[in-house]
């Protein structure tokens, strides 16, 4: 059972929208990440990777083990079409002196999916792609 | 001065279709085609990055950029290609005689920045105006400044559609004539000079987070004097690496450079205490994003994966040459490709929910990820172990090409608001 999980604000999403996710840690060792996230589109031919237009500061947070992370705020691509989704999110495992554990043996992908909806909100621009 | 065309060299030359082009070098065919195997060393890129910080330097008001291309010519963009003093000053450069080729320029460097500068000041009226900026950057081959857009919402276009100044009638927005609309927005509002390109839509990516290569413990257990490339935590629980080490041109004291979004903290590596933060410089007018730590020593070195490397000067790199990036998680990372040398990145993510704007960035198609920020970009030179600082990382972006950007500030400008000058060839300042 994988003992790091993320979780999501809200599920059903519309373009645009602002959310929030985080980390939950019932891991044994200390988790680096950063505030970015990747998200991939669910197709007929399987998960399909999305460059978003974002830039993300190059920080890095950390969760200790048994712990949660701050929420992170999440934007969902302004032009995302209804279907399904999921969050990918990369981090890395910190030994017991916070040194970040090289990526071959440290590093875990955890994903979380999510729908997106529609959104009724305008009615002028129908956003289509 | 020889001015010979090279077959070879078509695909540059026609770009520049309509324009005063001469390679600035004799040579030959032949020749090109081994330039083109070498266009990778450390000697063209020191020289096309030689190129492009004299002439900002020195030719400001002539001289708009400097580019490699894939065939190692290093291109010079000039408002004046028949400039005797900036020719001659290029030409003094160029001891290991390799082709350059002179092509006209729209703008100098001085009025592209402006123009870049201008677009940052207007950021918040154009969001009220319904416009959300990307990306912008100074294009010396085109003339203008390349403005790349988010994509549009509803709300967007209903604040667009109501801000009096579109050219499309009200009510007839869509995604096809948005970035026409911008244009005419940015225009009333910043002057011309700008080509807007359309926002980016969400497209397949070769991954979604960068393939980042492993980094060894040596960066991870830094001890005083202290080198740039360190992994560094602060009491505020962020991780992020130390930079370039400088010292106060006045009180001579050794300071780390680090992003500024790391915040204002008492920093540490793994194995040692280092000091707080001395000054921030983020969020502010310039749209920095870099901080001084005041450490009790600190040496003229950066870490790399295996071995330190001397710092010995500042280099402002060509767009389309090659810079190394060393954040302390991604690792050093060589042969990445810039993308731009002045762009500004609006709207970053930062920790907290922060959003920020940062300018005067190199940008590279490389990766850096989450503890990077902060950490040495640099140019590598031909002689062992040494490298000239290019800036310290800032931020990340997916490209849409696929991919991802790693951007960073460049080194002059944090000198120069903080300063402070590097410490150079391994010295130590205490």
């Amino acid at each position: 059972m994988n003992s790091v999980r993320l979780e999501l604000s809200k599920n059903v999403v519309a373009p645009g929208d602002e959310i929030t996710h985080t980390i939950v840690n019932d891991g044994a060792a200390a988790l680096l990440f950063g505030v970015d996230y990747g998200i991939e589109e669910g197709t007929a031919d399987g998960w399909r990777p999305l460059n978003i237009a974002m830039a993300f500061a190059a920080v890095g947070l950390s969760v200790s083990p048994g712990q949660s992370s701050s929420p992170i705020g999440t934007h969902i691509p302004r032009g995302l079409r209804p279907g399904k989704y999921r969050l990918t999110k990369s981090l890395r495992a910190l030994s017991s002196d916070g040194v970040p554990v090289p990526k071959a043996v440290g590093e875990i992908i955890i994903r979380r999916e999510f729908v997106v909806g529609t959104r009724e909100d305008s009615g002028q621009v129908t956003d289509r792609r | 001065m020889v001015r010979t065309r090279v077959a070879a060299l078509a695909g540059v030359l026609a770009l520049a279709a309509g324009l005063t082009v001469g390679l600035g070098a004799a040579t030959t065919a032949s020749a090109a085609a081994t330039l083109t195997n070498a266009a990778t060393s450390a000697g063209l890129q020191n020289f096309a990055a030689n190129v492009e910080t004299l002439g900002e330097t020195r030719f400001p008001d002539t001289f708009a950029g400097a580019a490699l291309t894939s065939a190692g010519v290093v291109i010079v963009y000039s408002t004046n290609t028949s400039d005797a003093a900036l020719n001659s000053a290029m030409a003094k450069l160029n001891t290991g005689n390799y082709p350059v080729g002179y092509i006209a320029a729209r703008f100098s460097y001085s009025k592209l920045d402006a123009l870049n500068s201008a677009l940052a000041a207007v950021q918040a009226k154009l969001h009220k105006d319904g416009v959300e900026l990307f990306m912008s950057e100074p294009d010396a081959a085109t003339g203008a400044v390349d403005v790349t857009l988010l994509r549009p919402t509803s709300a967007d276009f209903a604040r667009l559609n109501s801000s009096g100044v579109i050219s499309p009638a009200p009510g007839r927005l869509t995604t096809a004539n948005y970035s026409r609309a911008v244009s005419a927005v940015i225009s009333s509002i910043a002057g011309s000079g700008y080509a807007v390109e359309p926002a980016w839509q969400a497209q397949p990516a070769t991954t979604t987070t960068p393939n980042s290569p492993d980094s060894p413990a040596g960066r991870y257990n830094g001890t005083a004097p202290f080198n740039g490339g360190d992994y560094i935590k602060g009491t505020n629980r962020l991780n992020c690496t130390g930079g370039f080490s400088v010292e106060g041109n006045k009180s001579h004291n050794p300071f780390m450079l680090t992003a500024g979004h790391c915040g204002r903290t008492t920093w540490s590596t793994p194995a040692q205490a280092m000091g707080r933060t001395s000054s921030l410089y983020w969020r502010n007018p310039a749209r920095d994003d870099f901080q001084t730590i005041r450490v009790g020593s600190a040496r003229g070195n950066v870490n790399g994966n295996t071995d330190a490397y001397a710092v010995v000067g500042q280099v402002v790199p060509a767009r389309d040459s090659l810079l190394t990036l060393d954040g302390s998680v991604t690792g050093e990372v060589h042969d990445i490709k810039v993308l731009s040398n002045n762009a500004t990145i609006y709207n970053i993510k930062g920790p907290g929910g922060v959003k920020f704007t940062a300018s005067h960035l190199v940008t590279a198609a490389g990766p850096c990820t989450g503890g990077d920020s902060g950490g040495p970009m640099y140019v590598r030179v031909p002689a062992p172990l040494q490298v000239r600082a290019v800036g310290t990382i800032v931020a990340y972006y997916g490209l849409p090409s696929g991919g991802f950007a790693c951007a960073g500030e460049r080194i002059g400008y944090e000198l120069s608001a903080s300063n402070t000058s590097l410490i150079l060839d391994a010295r130590v300042v205490r």
